[in-house]
This record gives structure tokens, sequence and C-alpha cells, in this order.
């Protein structure tokens, strides 16, 4: 039966690319929202004061006139979308050389729904920082007047108000407005607010008729003056677009355009929703029943009072525990109560982990004991114990609401510190051979890059809370060692130098470490890592963090103490040497959004602050942003002024359906300077402690029985 | 300096990203990256066994009963899915992907006892969505004229039905079946089989 299901499975995820629709989904609006060739909600060129649905993450390529724009646009709040653009423009004025690379974002917010009597309203930024080519702000109103056509009209100024513009009317404001003043675009990276709504405006609007399902028109009248393409990559005959988009797939849009008079267009967009896994909510196998104390039983041992029969208790749950995918740190029999204490390798959710203990506990553990005290425990660190009543396990298990009933009645706390480890869990050994695929963005040689190869990783445990790991990594296939372009800082070169680490560690010990993890209070941790920290610092690394099981709220401290790493990813080091460490704050801001500051000593001795902010959603994935202020001068960093970056945290159990803790994240930077870059420790707490607890126990509840 | 233009690069970010994403079943199954929780094997606690069907997939197996807890009796398949039946009627699966969480089914058990015909009673089942929250489901249901052995039964709720048909021996048990589960796995079909 599940061999057939899974076949199926797999089928819907090549079909859908990745897309499942919602279980259940509401009538969807019967006009698509599209992607325009900047990849914001839009028209052709122009947008709409629309957006898409929350939590979606598209990419679109756009192509036309020797100019191609790859955006990634992610719908971060049901009304607001930021995107991060990399065109490159053949024959454009401006650049040094003959094609013209770019890198851009832009914001577009929905400020006012559509009601019968007034349109939606929309305001969005384009290319506000770097060099802004793309430079331009816009207020925009759609109005759907049937349903199958809408139309659009708006006012844009910068880029939008080059074509048909007319003096700024927000001049009877003040006259501010009716200057843009020169971008000062030096190393770019700047957010250029002083030019934001000035100088002339231009208005620009636009039909859409949704033919069919799968088939929409679009017309619009473009006040995009092209300044840097209009004449030398094409002659703007007219500002009129015609355009024609076909739906691929329920995610996925072609469209193809006929484009200022003179050109023909073409676009490709595709879209996930993190929020619907191709395969629902996984396909884990069934957990084993509850057995109810009632219930004639195999597994009813009876009182337990000699060694014998507890260690034969001990290597009967060891073995069902491990068939779950759980390891058994310790147990202990008191009374009426079974504390134990469990290492979830396996499920996202450890109230998953948690359920399916409790489940196990209830076949094998003997009728006097009611209650079970499950801790979960990585790292030698007992983070959380969830309390539950062995009654409510046998009561709720079919109950309706079994889930909220469950986590009601647990009672769930910070223990001190774990008990004596069961004999057998030390030392313990790991490894794992895995795959790895490092890649490399917006190199103007070849933007994209990548190397490919496999990964040994090995662990070692000899007691609790003390590791031994270790990460081999060998290069099989890749492009990453094309790269000729050698840094240019003038600052310690503590991150530039990474196409030398790519040439000269294709066998690279990319991370050796000796680490210790202590509890030194209830709600504090503490972590000593020594060794080869990572690819490019080895040294000292230290943390300290306090969290409460149930604040939102977490604060830490690092101090390391690192030297530069030889370029062959060797035991070797250069001269380079440094203390940096951060005090860093951390908010779990609720609806799945998470904030941190991070401020210290950066590794190029800077002084400065990091801001992140992420969206996690509830199956694992995480898309964010972060950017990083120092002491360094703008100029002085180089390209980009400033180090800023997304970053994307996809888990594999969200394509696939099993369960697994594994993830894949990628961080995308505009461009890696050696400014404002952090250590990148392996295991640093929060990560490791905060999905233990109770928040995020109750986040995952629905699991429980799962 | 002198660069070269390669428009096929300007593609396969999107292209790398689409394939990743519709390649990865397949990449990580030959990785091994799944399949870390094996199926345990049932221990039947008794001799009756169920065959289900799954129209939609055309899968079929025979389940054994590994536990009965309060009026609920569960059954398991060789390789660990389990659905979970009150008296007959569907109130859970697992295993299956799109599962069944937990479902009240009070108001058909009441109707297949047969209790006044014209009435509605409700009927509330639960679900995980994409993001691991539980999702409550409404139903109103009322069983429709036919025979009374067999019965069926048609729930509503706001965007989706169902049509569930039970049949029942002379004692008022439930033999064969045809239950709705959920979007993704559609009707189920059940059927007693004779004890050996």
């Amino acid at each position: 039966m599940r061999e057939q299901l899974r076949a199926r499975n797999t089928y819907t995820l090549f079909v859908a690319l990745c897309a499942a629709p919602s279980a259940f989904a509401d009538d969807a609006p019967r006009i698509e929202t599209g992607y325009n060739s900047y990849g914001y909600p839009g028209l052709i060129d122009m947008p709409v004061a629309k957006s898409r649905p929350d939590g979606e993450l598209a990419v679109t390529v756009s192509s036309f006139a020797g100019q191609t724009r790859n955006t990634l646009t992610f719908q971060g709040l049901p009304r607001l979308s930021g995107s991060f653009r990399y065109s490159v423009l053949d024959n454009a004025t401006g650049g040094e050389r003959s094609a013209l690379y770019d890198r851009s974002f832009s914001l577009h917010y929905r400020f006012a729904d559509e009601t019968a009597w007034h349109p939606a309203l929309a305001v969005g930024l384009n290319d506000f920082l770097g060099t802004g080519i793309y430079s331009s702000e816009y207020l925009v109103a759609t109005k759907t007047l049937g349903p199958s056509l809408r139309v659009t009209g708006g006012i844009g100024w910068g880029r939008l108000g080059g074509a048909g513009g007319f003096t700024n009317p927000l001049g009877v404001l003040d006259d501010r407005f009716k200057r843009r003043p020169e971008r000062d675009a030096g190393q770019g990276g700047d957010v250029e607010a002083a030019q934001f709504f000035r100088d002339d405006a231009a208005l620009f609007g636009g039909i859409e008729w949704q033919a069919t399902d799968r088939l929409k028109f679009t017309m619009e009248y473009s006040s995009d003056d092209h300044p840097r393409e209009d004449p030398s990559a094409f002659e703007q005959e007219s500002q009129l677009n015609f355009g024609v988009t076909y739906g691929l797939g329920p995610m996925t849009q072609l469209s193809l355009r006929y484009l200022y008079g003179s050109e023909l267009g073409a676009q490709l967009s595709t879209a996930l929703n993190p929020k619907s896994p191709p395969n629902h909510a996984g396909r884990d196998p069934a957990p084993p029943p509850v057995l109810g104390r009632g219930a004639p039983t195999v597994a009813a041992l009876g009182w337990i009072d000699g060694v014998v029969e507890r260690d034969a208790l001990r290597r009967d749950l060891v073995r069902a525990l491990a068939a779950q995918g759980i390891g058994l740190h310790g147990l202990s029999l008191a009374g009426g109560t079974a504390r134990i204490e469990i290492e979830n390798d396996t499920y996202h959710q450890e109230a998953q982990a948690v359920g399916r203990t409790a489940r196990v506990l209830s076949r094998h553990l003997p009728a006097h004991v009611d209650t079970f005290d499950i801790t979960l425990v990585d790292a030698g660190l007992a983070v959380s114990q969830v309390s539950l009543r062995r009654d409510d396990m046998e009561t709720l298990e079919h109950d309706l609401d079994g889930a909220w009933k469950s986590f009601a009645r647990a009672r769930v706390s910070s223990p001190e510190g774990p008990a004596p480890p069961a004999p057998g869990r030390y030392p313990g050994f790991d490894w794992s051979v895995l795959p790895y695929l490092s890649p490399s963005f917006f190199d103007p040689d070849d933007p994209l890059r990548a190397d490919a190869g496999a990964q040994l990783d090995v662990s070692f445990q000899p007691m609790p809370g003390f590791e031994v790991s270790g990460i081999l990594r060998q290069k099989v296939v890749g492009t990453l060692d094309d790269a000729t372009r050698r840094s240019d800082s003038v600052l310690p070169r503590v991150r530039s130098d990474f196409a030398l680490y790519d040439r000269e560690g294709e066998t690279a010990l990319t991370q050796l470490t000796g680490a210790h993890y202590f509890k030194p209070g209830r709600d504090l941790y503490g972590r000593v890592t020594v060794g080869y920290l990572e690819r490019m610092f080895g040294g000292v690394s230290s943390e300290l963090l306090w969290t409460r099981n149930d604040s939102p709220f977490a604060l830490g401290a690092e101090v390391n103490y690192v030297k530069q790493r030889d370029f062959d990813g060797g035991f070797g080091f250069r001269d380079y040497e440094v203390a940096t460490g951060h005090v860093s704050a951390y908010w779990d801001m609720g609806n799945g959004f998470h904030a941190q500051v991070d401020a210290g000593r950066y590794l190029a001795e800077d002084w400065g602050a990091t801001v992140s902010l992420d969206r996690e959603f509830g199956n694992g994935w995480r898309i964010g942003a972060f950017a990083t202020l120092t002491d360094v001068p703008f100029d002085t960093f180089g390209e980009g002024s400033f180090d800023k970056g997304i970053r994307i945290t996809v888990p594999i159990r969200w394509l696939t359906g099993e369960p697994s803790k594994t993830a894949y994240t990628t961080t995308i930077r505009p461009i890696q300077r050696d400014g404002g870059a952090r250590l990148d420790v392996p295991e640093r707490l929060y990560n490791r402690v905060r999905p233990r607890q109770k928040p995020a126990l109750q986040n995952g509840w629905g699991r429980f029985w799962r | 300096m002198n660069v070269r233009l390669r428009p096929g690069h300007a593609a396969l970010l999107a292209g790398l990203a689409l394939l990743l994403a519709a390649g990865c079943d397949r990449v990580s199954r030959t990785l091994n990256l799944t399949g870390t929780v094996a199926a345990v094997p049932p221990q039947p606690i008794g001799p009756a066994r169920l065959r289900v069907r799954l129209p939609a997939t055309g899968a079929q197996a025979t389940l054994a009963p590994v536990a009965r807890n309060g009026g609920v009796t569960v059954w398991q398949t060789l390789d660990g899915i389990t659905l979970s039946f009150r008296d007959g009627v569907l109130i859970a699966t697992r295993g299956l992907g799109d599962d069944l969480m937990s479902a009240d089914v009070d108001g058909t058990l009441a109707m297949l006892r047969g209790s006044d015909r014209a009435t509605q009673y409700p009927h509330i089942r639960s679900y995980l969505d994409g993001e691991d929250r539980t999702v409550f489901r409404s139903f109103q249901c009322r069983r429709e004229a036919g025979p009374d052995r067999q019965i069926t039964e048609r729930c509503v709720s706001t965007d989706v039905g169902m049509t569930n048909i039970y049949w029942l021996d002379g004692a008022g048990e439930i033999t064969r079946s045809r239950q709705w589960v959920s979007p993704a796995i559609d009707y189920m079909e059940t059927e007693r089989l004779p004890r050996e």
C-alpha cells in the first residue's frame, strides 16, 4: 500500500513543481496577478496594486533587448514583498564593460485593499541601494471591472517618471521634490532616501484581461524611458507594450511581449509556497498505538524490582525508540514516575519525538507507572522536560482535540541538568557521507559557479556534553576554481580570498573541533569549541546563552580568538590573528518572525552590529535578510559599501515528506567583502536550544499524535 | 577588461531552482537521505482482518487489529500504515501522507443506530496543514434516502463535500464502507474479511 502511494506522491512532485495547492483551497481569484519583468507583482514593465499569496517565493527570468533580469521575490507579509534582482544589460551605457551587471532590491507594499468603491493601492521602491540604474518609485491603483477585466493606473518617479514626465506634483509640498539629487553612488549600497519621489513624475497604466484560466492578455502604457538602454541597446518607438501570459502549471507562467514598438521579450516565472509542501504534512510511518493498561498485551512486564528486569526493560526501550528514530540518553524509574531522556535526530518537530516516545513508553512500562517525564537532550544539554500523565495518553489518543488537550495537560519545564546517561550511550560515534553543493554567485566573469562533491562528517562523543567532530570535503566537479578575480580589498582579507580557498582546497578539512557543552544554570547554556572552526579560521570560541523556556527574548555573548587558515584546507595557518566576539539579542516576535542583533568586533577588527530578520515557517523553511554596519567607511569597504544579504533554508523533509532534520541553507550576498564578516562557528547555541523549548514545542504540538 | 556575456547562465538560476525542486525527491532517495524511520511490523491482537482499497491510486492492503482503546480499534498494514475506526467509522489515519488526524463521529454513529432520519448532525475532523498546525473542518451531514442495510451519508463543508456509504449486517455492524479521508487521499473502501 505504502509503496504505491509513494509512487503517486513522487509523480505529484514532478508535475506540480513542488507546489501543492493547499488542501482545502479557497476559490482562487479569477484574475491571476503575475510578476512583471522586474519580478514584482505587475503588468509587463509596470506594477499593479496587488500581491501574490503570503509566503510565496518566486523566481522570474525576463529578457528583452539584450537585457536579462533574474529576480527572486518573497511575499514576506500578506501586503509586503521584497525582491532581489541580478541583471545583465548588454550594450547599456554607463558600464565600463560591454555588459553591465547589476544587483538591485525592490519593495512592494499594498496599503489598501480593493473594495466595491475604491481600488487597491500600493507603493513601491526600486533599486534604493547601490548604483541605482533601476532607481524608481511608484504609487499605483488597481480596480477590478468584472470577472476577467482589471485596470491599473499609477504615477512613477525616477526611471518610472521618465517618459511623458511632468513637474512633480509633490512640488506643492516642498520645492525639494522638484529635483532628484544625483546619486553619490560611490561604492553603491547606501540607501538613497534623498532621491525618493523626487524630480519629474509620469503616469502609467494598463489593462489585464484573463481570457481563460490559463491565458491572460495584458496591455500597458509604460512610463519607463530606459535612460541606459535607449538608444545604445534598442530604439524606443512607443510607450505601449502588449503581452500574453500562459500558465504552464499552477505556479509557472510563460509570457511573450511586444515592447516599445520595437522589441520582443520573453519571461518565465515559477514559484513555490513554503506553506504548501508537495507531500502535505509528510509521509511518516504510523506511530505505534498507545496501549491501555487494561488491555491484554505482551508488553506488560509487571513489577520491576530487579537489576536484570531493569536492564531488559532498558534494552527493550532502546530498541523500540531506535525504531522510531529516537535515541535513549537516560532512564530512571522512581515510584510512579518514569524519567526518560531522549535525543531526537529524526523529527523536525521535537513534539513529534515526545509523542512517539510517550507511545512507546505506554507499551513497555509496567502498569503502576503513571507519569512520563520526557527530557529533550542535545549534546548533553537537557533543554526541556515534558511531563505527561499516562492517563492522558490513553484517553486523548483518539480525541478530536487530542493535540491541544494533551499540550494543555502537559507540563513543560527547564531541568537543571541531565541525569546520569544510560549505560552504552557513551562513547558514541557517528559518521555519514553526503553530497554537498557549494554555489558562488555574481562574479561578473561568470555569475553562477558551483562545486559539488562528497562530504564526510564524523562525530565522536566520549561523554555527555563533549563532542569531537570533523568535516572533510572532496570536490568532484565544479567551476569555482575558474575564478580569476583576486581580492582588491584594503582591509585584512578575512573573506575576500575565498577564490583562493576554492582553488587550493579541493580536498579540505572544513571543520575539526572539540567542543564542550554545559549548563551553568537552569536557563544558562555554555559552549567552548577549540580547533579548525571553519574553512578560513581556526582557534578558540566560547559562548554563553541565557534563554528562559517560556520567554521570547534571549541574550548571548561570544568571545573568540582565531587565526586565519591556509588556503589549502590543511592544518597550517597564515599570519593573521584576531580577537572577535559579539553580544547577541534574540527576539521571537511571534507568527514565525525572528529578529536578532549581534554587536561586537568582526574578523577584520572592525566594530559594528548585524541586524537580521527571518521568517520561519512551521515546517522549517526560513527566509530572511541581514545587514551589517561597522566602523569601516563605505569607501574602504569597497563595492557594496557594507555587508548584507539574504538567506534561505530549505528543509529536506519539505521536499521528500519523510521525517528528517536535514536542511539546506544558502546565503546570497550581492558581494562578499571583508568588512562586517563574522566568524562562522559551528553549532551556535541559540538554534540548538530554541527548537526544544516550550514555544517551539507548542507550535509543533500538532505532530504530537503523528 | 574583456567580458563575455553568457546568457545561458542567466536562465540557469531559475533552472537550478526548478531542478532542485523537481528532482530532490529522486536525488535524496538515491542518496539514502530518506526512510530514517522504518515501519514497525504489526503485532495483531485478534484474528479479524480488514481489506482496504484506495480507489484514487488503486492501492490496497489487508490490515490486522493492533490496539483497542475506548471503543476505537487501530488496524495496521504490514508496511506501517494505521487506520483507526470507532465502531467501523473512520476517525484517523497515519502514514498515508495527507492524514486524517482525528474526527468526531458521534453524529454518524447515532444515525447508523437509527435515530431520527431527517435531522442534520455535525461532523468535525482535523488535519495538519503545511506548517504542522492543526486545522479543523466542520461538516453538516444527513442521511440520504436508501435501503436500511446500505446507508448513505452526505456531508458538506464550505468548500468540500463527501458522500460516505456504510453496508450493515443484520446486527447493525458495518461490514463494508466507502469513507472519505482527505483531499489528497480521497475515498477509502473497507471490507471486513470473514474470519478464517
